[in-house]
């Protein structure tokens, strides 16, 4: 029994032994889209150049677009019926494509990125701000919860 | 047999323990027994956080770094996971989440360097340093005056030292203090008829607070200087500061110098051009114990001064000028739209704002000094003490606020040409040079 409990306390001792407590101070960042917050399996939202980068599809689905990857020029695409958007890692451009609901017309424009979107721990990670009002919803940061609060254009009277 | 299988388990074990034990010295990092030299960077120190060079170090754990294209920060892949380095910057992303640490990253010398803190966390293993590592520099201001550490508060916007000294610091990056040399050249460059002189003010905190949070502003002054054009004189703030550390030449509260730490500034500007020497003691005083200082307002929410300080208030010298000087404020460079006149020195006021009545765009002050003399000082708020002591000096002293004119409204050549002002004394203090805000507004005078 006592070489057992030896053993137990030495295993725990090994495992504690390649846990090491953090040195920085972590800033948790939530993102809610209309109220609800939106849960991130493992990469979190970061800021970079004063920037909120989240990881996109939870948040984009959240608002009802469609994403998807374009491997051959790593780029993210989310669009829904009459806006698209696509974005490549590393690109300061974001290109935009609208539907002219008065004439049906496609209009194309760029948008210039502060930040770029980035590739974290295999997720694609996008500036939520331009990406969010690309499709006419608000974005407002709330600083004492570190919460980016994204509200979608349909709720928006 | 029990016992036997006891002892090898706990063999195994121990040794499982001690496998990610990471060593450093001057000129290698050990790592799982094996050896890895730095053969282009080396660590150095600042204050006690120890920086380590981001690849030569990685190497080690045979982890590949990356730049990121598009934003300013490098990747570092390894065990699995990815860290993101944020460049000149305190705050990174370790595995899957954004950390904010004491000390930033630096560029020094072409590499990136990071604190060792935050390489412990990035590659999970501790890291012992076994051997003393070099100082960042050779001349660092040293400890003669440090504050012994009782307590320490961390405020969110600020740090509290023992309840009675507030201070928030700010580190000038090498790629900063050349940018910010680039700008006073072009500004120097703007108005070849004038001296231009280019004051550099330390915060308090790298003379007085516990070493470890010194970011060797000194380093950054130095930097700066070496790169500034034959066309602008330095003046030698820091070691006149540091020769008088024993006297109140700033506050506890607030982030300013005193009007006696303005006067060691102008001191050193004096003795450059070669003026008459003024005696402090020759100056009348209107001193106040109420002074309440900046830091007050930067508490971060659910701090009071009650709660974080012993005395809300501190003493004030405020030294009474020997010429009569009339303070005209303006709203633009032209000087055609007149906001109000002030004192040079507001008496009732028992804050840092009693010097020239606080920031305004543009302040002309007139003394009766009568020599003709012009200066213009470019400023943030630490010139507003160092003005009035320039009516000493100066019949005419143009006191430019770089907040005053954002959007290039003034350009240096226009009120050059406007005022012919003999000589212009460009100040600053970290925060200005660091800020590519801040420091951006002084660029776009140029021209």
């Amino acid at each position: 029994m006592k070489s057992k409990i030896i053993i137990g306390i030495l295993a725990f001792m090994l495992s504690m032994s390649n846990v090491l407590a953090m040195n920085g101070e972590e800033k948790k960042i939530s993102v809610t889209v209309n109220g609800t917050q939106i849960e991130f399996e493992d990469q979190q939202p970061v800021i970079i150049n004063e920037r909120t980068l989240i990881p996109i599809r939870g948040v984009m689905e959240a608002m009802g677009k469609n994403v998807s990857w374009e491997a051959e020029t790593s780029s993210v695409v989310v669009s829904d019926d009459t806006t698209t958007v696509k974005l490549a890692i590393g690109s300061n451009v974001m290109y935009q494509t609208v539907i002219d609901s008065a004439n049906n017309e496609a209009v194309s424009f760029e948008v210039p990125l502060d930040t770029a979107p980035m590739l974290i721990n295999d997720r694609t990670c996008l500036p939520v701000r331009a990406v969010a009002e690309a499709f006419m919803a608000t974005v407002d940061w709330d600083g004492e919860s570190q919460t980016v609060m994204i509200v979608t254009a349909d709720l928006l009277c | 047999m029990l016992r036997i299988k006891s002892l090898i388990i706990a063999a195994a074990l121990c040794f499982g323990c001690g496998v990610h034990a990471v060593e450093i010295t001057q000129t290698s990092v050990k790592s799982e027994g094996k050896t890895y030299p730095f053969t282009q960077g080396q660590p150095f120190i600042v204050g006690e956080t120890v920086y380590v060079p981001v690849s030569e170090f990685f190497q080690a754990f045979g982890y590949d770094v990356i730049i990121e294209q598009g934003i300013d920060a490098l990747s570092v892949f390894g065990d699995g996971k990815q860290s993101v380095i944020l460049l000149d910057n305190s705050e990174h992303i370790v595995g899957y989440s954004m950390y904010r640490y004491r000390q930033p990253s630096r560029f020094v010398d072409g590499r990136e360097y990071i604190p060792l803190d935050l390489a412990e966390d990035i590659c999970g293993r501790e890291i012992t340093v076994t051997e003393p590592i070099t100082s960042l520099q050779g001349v660092v201001i040293g400890d003669d005056y440090r504050i012994s550490e009782e307590s320490v508060v961390d405020c969110g916007n600020c740090y509290v030292l023992n309840r009675e000294y507030m201070f928030s610091p700010v580190t000038v990056h090498d790629r900063q203090a050349e940018k910010y040399a680039y700008i006073v050249n072009r500004i120097a460059e703007s108005v070849p008829e004038a001296q231009v002189y280019s004051m550099l003010v330390p915060d308090s905190y790298e003379i007085y607070a516990p070493k470890r949070f010194y970011t060797d502003q000194r380093r950054a002054f130095g930097l700066i200087n070496q790169n500034l054009s034959e066309r602008v004189k330095s003046v030698n703030t820091t070691d006149a500061l540091l020769s008088h550390a024993n006297e109140k030449i700033y506050f506890s509260t607030d982030h300013h110098w005193t009007h006696r730490g303005a006067f060691y500034a102008w001191e050193a500007f004096a003795k450059e051009k070669g003026f008459e020497e003024l005696s402090l003691e020759s100056f009348e005083k209107a001193d106040t114990d109420a002074f309440t200082g900046s830091y007050i307002q930067r508490l971060g929410k659910g701090f009071t001064a009650a709660d974080v300080l012993s005395k809300p208030t501190e003493t004030m010298e405020r030294f009474l000028p020997q010429y009569d000087a009339t303070v005209t404020i303006y709203s633009d460079g032209g000087m055609e739209k007149m906001i109000g006149r002030v004192p040079l020195i507001n008496t009732k006021n028992n804050s840092y704002s009693c010097f020239i009545s606080g920031d305004h765009p543009l302040s002309v002050i007139e003394s009766s000094v009568g020599n003709g003399k012009k200066l213009a000082i470019i400023k943030e708020s630490f010139g507003n003490a160092l003005a009035t002591w320039a009516v000493n000096n100066y019949q005419y002293v143009y006191v430019i606020d770089i907040r005053g004119f954002s959007g290039g409204k003034l350009k240096i050549s226009d009120f050059y040409a406007k005022t012919h002002f003999d000589d212009l004394l460009i100040e600053s203090y970290p925060t200005t040079v660091e800020s590519k805000e801040l420091s951006g507004y002084l660029e776009e005078m140029a021209g």
